[in-house]
């Protein structure tokens, strides 16, 4: 099969799942219905607001989410040359939890805001975005004066213990339910970007990816090694540097918006390199952007267990769908160091 | 757990207990009168009350706290059981509920320590507080046991949300410090609730101020829940989704009985939990998007801060219709709120803030909890 | 064709690091210079420099002083694209990405040329394709980098590198774990391009005995020192035993191979001719028995045979005929004694 025909294959996937994620949910709407509502004949306002004010926004962030983490779990495979290597390596995700851990836990317990009235989203979405960016800008200055790749993804893993260990005297201080309120931002949500945050999250992740599309010259000849890219011409530190603000703008955006949401970034594009037996980064990135969307879209209709009350923290699904992949991953190639 | 509610439920049931205003042979056994709360009981001894503690928080099952408070120096207590010898004159206060009860029998002034003086609504407190500076220990299991010592406590007011207290309590235990446990907000009934001022007239052995508290709190509730028993039962809606889980009291809790005393019709009276139910934010739009009322809508303060969490907020008609009404009327910079502190004490008002609310009679003005939100 | 005119010049460069302001120079003053069309071995033991030196060479540490000039422009003057299209670096090949295909690797080496999304024109397929042909690995193009052996990850880096289409390539240590079949193979197909190509090739190596019978020029490292010549001239200089003058090791220029200064127990005389003669003397050799008519507690004759061969030993007037040689030297021991 060609890679054109196995795109078109992941992109319909994507496309049905976009469809099944909204229609499946609590409440099923039937494909009539459906159709009726987007051909604009159907007069039935609550499917109508259920499918355009709570589903369609959420389906767009699943899709968002899904592109945006495994794209930049692409590139930091690519980057580290470490196969389990994720979005969250450089400690992104730890700066953002920095941030949403200091605005909701710690000035809750200071008596800066009263419960979460005043922790709006925006403060929360704000606090993650500048949480990722000190963060990258630290890694930045540190990579001026470390040449050495592997020790800036030491120096990630070291800062989000630190962030561990400082969230959990945060939380020593901090009442009940604050408490609970950073707990449930860290299981992950997509069903709260709405209007204007999704204009945003999707103008970030796009600037992210176009990024990353434009540096795939740079990530193929980095499979050679860092000493090839070099000898090849590849300014390093502009390499790094463009890649460290795509990883921020995709990582970060989503753990801002939508909170941490694991495994996804680290599984999806080892699905990828397999079923395309490839390792160009001009076919890996839009193959992985559209599986991405699907495992995303696929997660969050587990999530929402269709026909029930309920529904289940995001981060869960993605972990109970993601390790199993790797798992397999692992042990399809004994020596995984050797794809590297 | 389940099934202990059910139990108490049947109890009060069966008992039919109306509002204790009959008069009862006081001295013999006080426990008569437990008509709401089921999570302890006292019974009158000789030189000595004794106070049972039952199940203190969700997933308690068959425990229990004995403690015998004397009424004289020299009464013979009884073994297996937390002695209180003398009225405690410092205590420690770790619930801000806890204050509202201590203050409502008159005994502010034996608070010594307490978790976080910026929850603390109650002015008398902070009036207090300002002319002889009260300490704070600390939360939960973070209590600061050594500071208590300092301070020369002899009783702390705890509570516990699961058995992961239970190592606090013997800490204190060991440190002679007496610990009692408060289980208050178990109680399904308002009046469940606020019979628990009884535990406190016993331990400070005030049981008769405390009972005439209860006993007149208990018929202003039931006058106003007689008033309100109309055939025109708006429907409510309560909470905030959180991450699209919507967190909704069950149709046998707290919340519910307060809605459904106060002649509202709650959209999830169905669900027979006691505690929260959570659904996902689509079928409480499904069943609740056209609910007439909307209480306990986080605690936001305005329109715009609801619109900012959750812009579908929206789409349902309270919202729409600014019949929004928040519990928050009374609270303090730190996010403790009144509601929760002499709430406890004083169901009744509770209930005729939801009175006025749900039978459009909501100015300002008589509200004490609540406020409309614009 | 032979090119006289030198192509790139070291001027007084001295190589080593900076460490914290301090300079820790490895290799002082060096002066050299190459032609095109040549393939040169830079040859030295372990922790002498040699990478030091291919490092800076290649750009990828800066020189501590002097000057290197390719083409009479000196190195710092080229940007980072004309550097990419002026010089070439072969690694080690345990770096690559092990899904990788051959032609894609190679592909690489047009990287310097092509656009931003690296678009691939007529001209660069032919490159490429050429490159694959001139390495003999045109048949593997489509095989994954996993399932190829180590002599053929060195050719398709070798191709990646003529792709590049550069005047100068620079290998670091080309055949350091490839079996002698292929060592060989790889420096022949170096020197093969190397003059059909007018390229300088410099490539680093310690295994000297190989190089000597296949680059054009040494550049000898030997005590902070590198002298440069053709490798026939350093060894009728004896240069080459220079390195081993604290060994046992010698190199024994007459056979053009390397020999071990062995102490011999005893010695024996030996009579046969030609190859015989010779592979039986180092079979004795080794077991430490000197071969001398005088002082020889005994002898041995070679008997050939049509095809086969037999050894007649005699010690102490004791005669026996083997038709191995480790029977032999066993017997010869046992002997020897009594």
């Amino acid at each position: 099969m060609s890679n054109t025909a196995k795109i078109t294959i992941i992109i319909a996937l994507a496309l049905v799942l976009f469809v099944a994620d909204l229609v499946l949910g609590s409440i099923i709407i039937p494909l009539r219905d459906f159709y009726n509502l987007l051909s604009g004949h159907g007069d039935e306002p609550f499917l109508k607001t259920i499918l355009f004010n709570f589903r369609l926004p959420r389906a767009l962030t699943a899709v968002a989410a899904g592109m945006a983490l495994s794209v930049s779990g692409l590139i930091m495979q690519t980057v580290f040359r470490n196969p389990l290597a994720g979005p969250y390596v450089l400690g992104i995700s730890s700066g953002a939890s920095l941030g949403v851990a200091l605005v909701i836990i710690g000035f809750q317990s200071f008596g800066w805001f009263s419960e979460f009235s005043t922790v709006s989203n925006w403060t929360i979405i704000t606090a993650a975005l500048i949480g990722s960016g000190l963060l990258l800008m630290m890694l930045l200055i540190v990579s001026t004066r470390v040449n050495d790749i592997m020790t800036i993804l030491i120096l990630g893993i070291l800062f989000s213990s630190s962030v561990s260990a400082i969230v959990s005297i945060l939380q020593f201080f901090s009442p009940e339910g604050a408490l609970k309120s950073y707990v449930i931002w860290t299981m992950g949500n997509l069903g709260n970007v709405t209007g204007s945050q999704l204009s945003i999250l999707w103008g970030t992740i796009t600037a992210g990816i176009i990024i990353a599309l434009l540096n795939g010259k740079n990530l193929n000849i980095m499979l050679l090694g860092e000493l090839y890219a070099k000898t090849t011409g590849v300014n390093i530190f502009l390499f790094r540097l463009f890649i460290f603000i795509a990883t921020s703008l995709l990582a970060g955006g989503i753990t801002a918006f939508c909170g941490p949401i694991g495994f996804i970034g680290i599984a999806v594009p080892h699905l990828v390199r397999l079923l395309f037996k490839t390792t160009n980064h001009f076919i890996l990135i839009p193959g992985t952007l559209f599986m991405g969307a699907a495992v995303m879209l696929f997660s969050d209709i587990v999530a929402h267990l269709p026909g029930s009350d309920r529904i289940l923290p995001i981060n869960s699904i993605t972990a109970l769908l993601g390790i199993p992949i790797v798992i397999w991953i692992i042990l399809r190639n004994r020596q995984l160091s050797q794809l590297f | 757990m389940k099934r202990s509610i059910i139990t108490v439920i049947a109890a009060i049931i069966l008992f039919g207990c109306q509002a204790p205003t009959q008069e009862k042979n006081q001295t013999a056994d006080y426990a008569n009168n437990n008509c709401y709360a089921s999570h302890f009981s006292i019974t009158e001894n000789e030189g000595y009350s004794l106070i049972t503690i039952k199940n203190p928080w969700v997933d308690a099952e068959n425990i229990k706290y004995n403690y015998a408070v004397a009424h004289t120096p020299s009464a013979k207590l009884p073994p297996n059981t937390v002695h209180i010898k003398k009225t405690p004159t410092r205590v420690a206060a770790i619930s801000t509920t806890h204050i509202a009860f201590i203050e409502t029998i008159g005994q502010l002034q034996t608070i010594k320590a307490v978790s976080d003086k910026q929850y603390i609504y109650s002015r008398q407190f902070h009036k207090a507080d300002s002319i002889s500076p009260i300490a704070e220990v600390g939360f939960d299991i973070n209590l600061n046991v050594e500071k208590l010592l300092q301070l020369k406590v002899e009783l702390v007011f705890l509570y516990g949300i699961s058995n992961e207290i239970e190592p606090l309590r013997k800490k204190l235990v060991r440190a002679n410090i007496i610990p009692v446990m408060i289980g208050e907000y178990m109680e399904q009934h308002p009046l469940g609730k606020a019979e628990w001022i009884k535990v406190f007239g016993a331990i400070f052995q005030q049981q008769e101020i405390a009972k005439q508290y209860f006993n007149q709190t208990a018929k202003a509730y039931e006058k106003v829940k007689r008033e309100a028993a109309t055939t025109n039962r708006p429907t409510v809606l309560t909470g905030m989704p959180w991450n699209d889980v919507w967190h909704t009291p069950g149709g046998k809790s707290f919340t519910a009985q307060l809605i459904a005393d106060a002649g509202g019709n709650y959209i999830f009276s169905n669900d027979t939990s006691s505690v929260n139910y959570q659904y996902d934010t689509e079928i409480v739009y499904q069943r609740a998007g056209k609910a007439d009322i909307w209480i306990n809508a986080g605690n936001v303060h305005s329109l715009k801060q609801i619109e900012e969490h959750d812009n579908r907020m929206k789409l349902f008609k309270a919202f729409q219709n600014g019949n929004i009404f928040n519990n928050n009327k009374r609270s303090v910079r730190g996010g403790g709120s009144d509601y929760m502190e002499s709430g406890a004490v004083n169901p009744h008002k509770i209930l005729s803030d939801l009175a006025h609310i749900f039978h459009g009679n909501a100015q300002k003005s008589e509200l004490t909890y609540y406020k409309p939100i614009n | 064709m032979v090119n006289t005119e030198s192509h790139i010049d070291l001027k007084n460069l001295s190589v080593g690091y900076r460490l914290r302001g301090h300079n820790r120079v490895v290799i002082p003053n060096i002066n050299l210079r190459a032609a095109k069309g040549t393939l040169i071995a830079l040859v030295g033991s372990n922790g002498s420099g040699k990478s030091t030196l291919l490092r800076t060479l290649v750009g990828l540490q800066p020189a501590l002083s002097g000057e290197i000039t390719i083409g009479n422009k000196p190195l710092g003057n080229f940007n980072r694209p004309e550097l990419a299209q002026t010089l070439s670096f072969v690694g080690t090949h345990y770096d690559m990405h092990a899904m990788m295909r051959v032609h894609q690797v190679v592909s690489y080496g047009r990287y310097p040329y092509t656009n931003m999304v690296g678009t691939m024109k007529d001209y660069d397929r032919h490159i490429i394709r050429k490159a694959m042909h001139d390495t003999g690995i045109f048949h593997l193009r489509d095989a994954f980098i996993s399932e190829i052996s180590d002599g053929e990850k060195q050719r398709v880096l070798i191709a990646r590198s003529l792709a590049q289409d550069t005047d100068i390539i620079l290998l670091d240590e080309p055949t350091a774990y490839l079996d002698v079949k292929n060592k060989f193979e790889v420096l022949h197909l170096l020197g093969r391009l190397a003059h059909e190509k007018q390229k300088i090739i410099i490539f680093s190596s310690h295994d000297l005995q190989i190089v000597l019978g296949t680059a054009d020029l040494l550049w000898f490292i030997d005590r902070k020192c590198i002298i440069q010549g053709m490798p026939e001239e350093l060894v009728l200089r004896n240069k080459i035993n220079e390195l081993f003058r604290h060994s046992e090791v010698y190199f024994d220029a007459e056979e053009n191979e390397f020999k071990i200064n062995r102490k011999h127990h005893f010695d024996i005389s030996l009579e046969g001719n030609g190859i015989f003669y010779k592979w039986t003397q180092k079979a004795l050799n080794r077991m430490h028995i000197g071969i001398n008519n005088q002082d020889a507690i005994g002898s041995i004759k070679i008997v050939e045979k049509q095809k086969d061969v037999n050894w007649k030993a005699t010690i102490k007037n004791q005669s026996k005929t083997f038709e191995s040689l480790q029977e032999m030297i066993a017997w010869i021991y046992r002997h020897q004694k009594t």
